[in-house]
């Protein structure tokens, strides 16, 4: 049976947790948000390719967040991709991630991430799909990431993404390897409408104009001081 | 001869079509179950009151992925036709629970001449919703568990975990080299327990998602029921497939017959397309009829967390690799297909014909389970 054709036919049905054969995959370089209360149904947005990342760039989704206490719920990002090394992206509460010591570890985590969007309808995700999924179930971002008893699961493979509330969560690329460093990318932050914001790191060279600058302050400061004295 | 055979061949596909138009069941699901299906629908007077006009394709004997059985019912009358293609538990309860709104292909009237073709696939399809369903769990364990099916237990069905001829030549699995396995990246190390065997990979060849075998597989291994695997697929030859751009992923064959057909490839020298290397080792889940299949063609059985497969010891629970065995029906079958449900979910249909050992009938069982997430419990 044609595929989109079933889709459309059992979307109409209501019918849940159906798929065609080929299940909807993970498009590897997304991040996906997702926002849980490990109760009802969780929410998960993809915010695209993790590579388009810009300081300030922001996502309205407080039309997607109206059922949940935006002020209590668990809300993370996760993503990965492949290539030489490949590489994993995950929120922590600012805390430094663990390792992805091997490739069997990133499969891990890339199988979450396919898990997690297997029943979101098209054949690909991609950025501004958004779905929800019973926080029961197994592939739920509240069973992936924070409550599943699974050795697959997210958490159980890896380490808990969420924070709770409207905080910031810092965003990392770790890179494969048994003692390859995270790299932190920069944040993200929930505020109560709903909105989420991203703010990158300052480059390295941006951080030596910052230094200059200071530099030349206090120099100038200085003169000043001398000056009147 | 040949006239005649094909007068014979026509009478009986225009004696069939005419009548089948108002007689025509639909029957989908589990490929492992097959087997046992055949026999209880081509034994008489279980459902048909003698032996039915038997047609199939696309395996051969009671390992055909598509049959039609003709013949009258028990307690009824005139011709009916049980068409059906064995899709995988999954894709089976999919189609009865949507309540005929999916449709899947069926051998088509114009090809029913009663004879076994063999591998050959149908050339052309009657395409139509579907009556009854076979699945190797209960639909609590399924993709689709809305809305409620009623089904029955029949019997108790079997898989086994084989290797094909590969670098890894060990006899047993446990669930954690299975899970390692399925991720796509897993060194022979983790199998022979040999630190230099770093450089080689053991990949898992399964079933796509639309299957019960891949259900119980995933269930009862600790995977994760719904967990997406990066399998992979190698031909006959042991060439591995690409698939959608990549040599592993969410892959995997749509019948257990396909793929047994696959595992007696030899491929320690076969390029590793995933991990650019030379020589793999591969092992899959199958029913225990498929397994014997691909055991036939050179692939080994192997134990499972160390108890081999034996009718006693999945009796008994020390063997854990089986799964409850379930027929499901649509909310809205006909009087014909409703008797066959009936006939079929009896203690005296297919449960009667549990051969014990691909199926073990549940009044022979020591032990029960509640699906493939739990642990068998002893009576």
């Amino acid at each position: 049976m044609n595929k989109l054709y079933k889709t459309v036919l059992l979307a109409a049905l209501g019918l849940a947790g159906v798929s065609a054969a080929e299940a909807t995959i993970y498009t590897q370089g997304d991040l996906l948000v997702g926002f849980t209360v490990s109760s009802g149904n969780d929410l998960i947005y993809d915010l695209g390719q993790e590579s388009s990342l810009f300081n300030g760039e922001n996502w309205s989704l407080g039309s997607l967040l109206t059922g949940y206490n935006l002020n209590n719920v668990n809300w993370g990002v996760i993503g990965d991709v492949s290539g030489t090394p490949r590489i994993a992206f995950t929120t922590t509460d600012g805390s430094q991630p663990n390792l992805v010591p091997n490739n069997t570890a990133w499969s891990a985590l890339n199988s979450a991430a396919n898990t997690i969007v297997q029943f979101a309808g098209p054949a690909s995700t991609a950025a501004g799909v958004s779905f929800s999924s019973d926080s029961s179930q197994s592939f739920s971002w509240n069973q992936e990431t924070i409550n599943g008893t699974l050795s697959t699961a997210y958490h159980n493979a890896y380490e808990n993404p969420n924070v709770v509330g409207t905080v910031s969560d810092t965003l990392w690329a770790v890179p494969v390897g048994p003692s390859a460093i995270a790299t932190e990318l920069g944040n993200f932050a929930l505020d109560g409408t709903g909105t989420l914001t991203f703010t990158s790191v300052p480059e390295p060279a941006t951080y030596a104009l910052f230094s200059v600058a200071g530099l030349m302050l206090l120099s100038l400061r200085n003169q000043l001081r001398n000056k009147k004295a | 001869m040949k006239l005649n055979q094909s007068l014979l061949a026509a009478a009986l596909g225009l004696g069939v079509a005419s009548l089948s138009h108002a007689g025509n069941v639909y029957f989908t699901g589990s490929t492992a179950a097959r087997s046992v299906v055949y026999q209880a629908l081509t034994n008489a007077g279980t459902v048909f009151t003698t032996q039915p006009t038997t047609t199939l394709y696309n395996g051969g004997g009671s390992g055909a992925n598509y049959m039609a059985f003709s013949g009258t019912l028990v307690g009824g009358s005139g011709t009916t036709v049980i068409k059906c293609h064995w899709s995988g538990s999954e894709a089976g309860v999919l189609d009865v629970a949507s309540n005929s709104i999916v449709s899947e292909t069926f051998i088509a009237d114009s090809l029913l001449d009663g004879t076994d073709h063999g591998s050959a696939v149908p050339a052309s399809f009657d395409t139509h919703a579907v009556d009854l369903a076979m699945a190797d769990n209960a639909q609590t364990f399924s993709r689709t568990r809305t809305p409620s099916l009623t089904g029955t237990e029949v019997c108790v069905i079997t898989f086994k975990w084989v290797r094909n001829k590969g670098l890894w030549t060990g006899t047993n699995v446990t669930d954690s080299m299975i899970r390692q396995a399925f991720l796509g990246f897993c060194p022979r190390a983790v199998f022979d327990g040999n630190p230099a065997d770093v450089n080689d990979f053991v990949y898992v060849s399964g079933r796509d998602n639309q299957s019960g075998t891949r259900v119980n597989t995933f269930g009862d291994t600790g995977f994760g029921i719904f967990s997406s695997p990066n399998q992979i697929e190698m031909n006959s030859s042991g060439v591995m497939q690409l698939i959608n751009g990549n040599y592993a992923g969410d892959f995997g064959f749509s019948s257990g017959g396909t793929l047994a057909g696959t595992l007696g490839a030899d491929t320690t020298a076969q390029a590793d397309n995933w991990n650019s290397t030379t020589g793999y080792s591969v092992i899959a889940y199958l029913g225990v009829g498929d397994a014997a299949t691909a055991i036939t063609a050179g692939a080994t059985e192997l134990a499972y967390n160390g108890v081999p497969f034996s009718s006693a010891a999945v009796k008994e629970g020390t063997y854990t690799f089986w799964g409850n065995e379930y027929i499901f029906k649509s909310a809205s079958v006909g009087s014909e297909a409703q008797s066959i449900f009936t006939k079929l979910a009896a203690t005296t249909g297919i449960n009667n014909f549990a051969d014990g050992t691909k199926t073990v009938k549940l009044t022979d069982m020591h032990c029960s389970r509640p699906g493939p997430t739990g642990d068998p419990s002893h009576n």
